[in-house]
């Protein structure tokens, strides 16, 4: 360490190893921002699901004092997307994946819920793709990966979950859209139990293949997953089995379900 | 069981809904629950529960199939399809993957054969001649590497994808090519020659700049051992030479601005390997081993400290 020091100037790969450190600086600073546009990305997210949570109704337009409160925090999201969009170009799409998929597992959480709400139905991908990439340039696009994707949609089921359980407690009945997307009444036999069900259903059924994050992932948020149904089913039962006696705004005691979840209610 | 149990709630939340048409259903299952809580719940008053419920679900099954509601899952064909796709999607890249990580555990045991070739060098046999097996072997590197080029090329852009599957397996390949060149040429193998080596410069899959120097740090572990054998095989020039080679190579790395990852790790193991090079060359020295006829180039080392 000591007889070179101050010799520096000497070795002959000093500048090879300056272009090195050139390209290494760059990897280093999209890989950077990147964290720091997922960072952005997943808090105004998380704000946009709890503004979300107010809704009391399914299968109609946000109401406008609810979306004015999101809507800043979209904004804030898709100027990080755009900030970093030119960094998830090419090869870079998957080199840089893991550091962006928090943001874009936490933006489709948001997203497919808001969807949700809005037409009880899941939001496809390419759909959610779209609407990420509105307005983009198409040279400077983000795809949304399958895993992302699924992952979202996993932690969506906790927001089915809370918000089913909400609705039970305060409007006393398993939420389900009454009206179709024009306000025309339709005969609905699906209720927010039915989809969350199936959405789960799906969920398990798919095998998660060979790639280790995703499977490692995916087989913990199916867990949470599980308890969400449960809950929702427990709360359920319990609407029926003792709903003439609920006082008003009595909540579904969900004391013996299992703890250990991450987003519990 | 608990496929009844789920089956009587699923036809519940279905009841729920609109009207109850079944009061007297509804208001049996009141009076259940009383039951067990009015008591201590005993495994007898449970067991009880669970087979009214088992009743219960087939009757209400049979009500709800005459209304009409139980075609099987309701929801969107559009969330079906998607998930078929995903599982396409999912098995594809999975097979990828599959074939990958066979071609790169040829590379692996290629590496490990030449590896155990390279070994000799600490028992001091003559350089050229055991440098011949590894290099006929670069060859057989040459070509799987290009495998794995084209099994990548039938997923364009995705080279960083599957990247971890032959991250580690491609570090020691270039620690393995660097340590040769330097035995044969004492100088560095440079990030182009050992793409070419590889015949790896001219397609999307490259030779990641990150894999390359961890892969020379891994070269520079070798080389203390190398110097302490040669001194004892009686080459008491090779400390000087090789204290030259690698002071150069922690100078370069020293430009670089590492981050706290592994490359980062790996370079702060190389001022050991530096330092345990240096006593061998201070023992040598002390004790006047060394040829004489290489004053120039111990100038050269005084030059720097």
């Amino acid at each position: 360490m000591t007889s070179n020091d101050g010799g520096e100037g000497t070795s002959p790969y000093m500048s090879i190893f300056e272009g090195f450190r050139n390209e290494l600086d760059q990897h280093h600073d999209r890989r950077e921002r990147c964290i720091k546009a997922s960072r952005d990305i997943t808090a105004a997210s998380k704000k946009i699901i709890f503004a979300l949570q107010r809704v009391r109704t399914l299968g109609s337009v946000i109401p406008e004092n609810i979306s004015r409160t999101t809507q800043p925090y979209y904004d804030t999201i898709y100027s990080s997307f755009a900030a970093v969009a030119p960094d998830l170009q090419g090869l870079n799409a998957h080199r840089y994946a893991r550091n962006i998929t928090g943001g874009l597992q936490e933006y489709m959480e948001a997203i497919s819920f808001q969807y949700y709400l809005e037409k009880q139905e899941i939001i496809t991908r390419e759909a959610a793709e779209a609407q990420l990439n509105q307005g983009m340039q198409v040279e400077a696009r983000i795809a949304i990966g399958v895993e992302d994707y699924i992952l979202g949609l996993y932690d969506m089921t906790g927001e089915l979950m809370r918000f089913a359980i909400t609705n039970m407690a305060t409007v006393g009945g398993v939420p389900q859209a009454r009206h179709d997307g024009d306000g025309a009444e339709i005969s609905n036999t699906r209720t927010v139990l039915s989809d969350l069900r199936e959405l789960s259903f799906r969920l398990e059924t798919l095998d998660s293949g060979s790639d280790f994050h995703f499977a490692r992932d995916a087989s913990k948020k199916l867990v949470v997953t599980k308890q969400s149904v449960d809950k929702v089913e427990r709360a359920v039962y319990g609407l029926l089995i003792r709903g003439s006696e609920r006082p008003k705004g009595w909540m579904p005691d969900l004391s013996d379900a299992p703890r250990e979840e991450i987003e519990g209610f | 069981m608990r496929p009844a149990f789920r089956n009587a709630y699923l036809n519940f939340s279905r009841c729920l809904s609109p009207n109850p048409k079944f009061p007297n259903t509804l208001s049996f299952l009141h009076t259940f629950p009383t039951i067990s809580t009015s008591q201590s719940p005993t495994l007898i008053s449970f067991w009880f529960g669970r087979e009214t419920f088992r009743s219960l679900s087939s009757t209400l099954c049979c009500y709800s199939m005459a209304g009409g509601e139980a075609q099987a899952p309701h929801s969107s064909a559009s969330l079906e399809k998607q998930f078929e796709d995903f599982h396409v999607q999912l098995e594809e890249s999975g097979s990828l993957r599959d074939r990958i990580r066979a071609v790169v555990m040829e590379i692996e045991s290629t590496t490990r054969l030449m590896n155990a070739t390279l070994l000799l060098v600490h028992q001091s046999r003559p350089t050229p001649e055991l440098l011949e097996k590894p290099k006929a072997q670069i060859g057989v590197l040459k070509e799987l590497y290009n495998r794995l080029a084209v099994v990548l090329r039938e997923c364009p852009g995705q080279y960083y994808r599957y990247h971890g599957d032959w991250r580690s397996e491609t570090q020691t390949v270039v620690s393995l090519l660097a340590f040769m060149h330097w035995l044969e040429t004492g100088i560095l193998l440079m990030h182009s020659e050992a793409e070419d080596k590889l015949g790896l410069n001219n397609s999307e899959f490259c030779l990641d700049v990150e894999d390359y120097l961890i892969g020379i740090c891994f070269m520079s572990n070798e080389l203390p051992r190398y110097v302490v054998n040669q001194v004892t095989a009686g080459d008491y020039d090779c400390p000087r030479k090789v204290l030259k080679f690698i002071t150069d190579l922690h100078a370069a790395f020293r430009m670089l601005n590492l981050r706290n990852d592994f490359l980062r790790k790996k370079f702060d193991g190389m001022k050991y390997d530096l330092k345990r090079v240096e006593e061998i060359h201070y023992d040598v020295k002390i004790r006047g081993l060394t040829a004489q006829g290489d004053s120039i180039g111990e100038q050269e080392i005084q030059g720097q400290s």
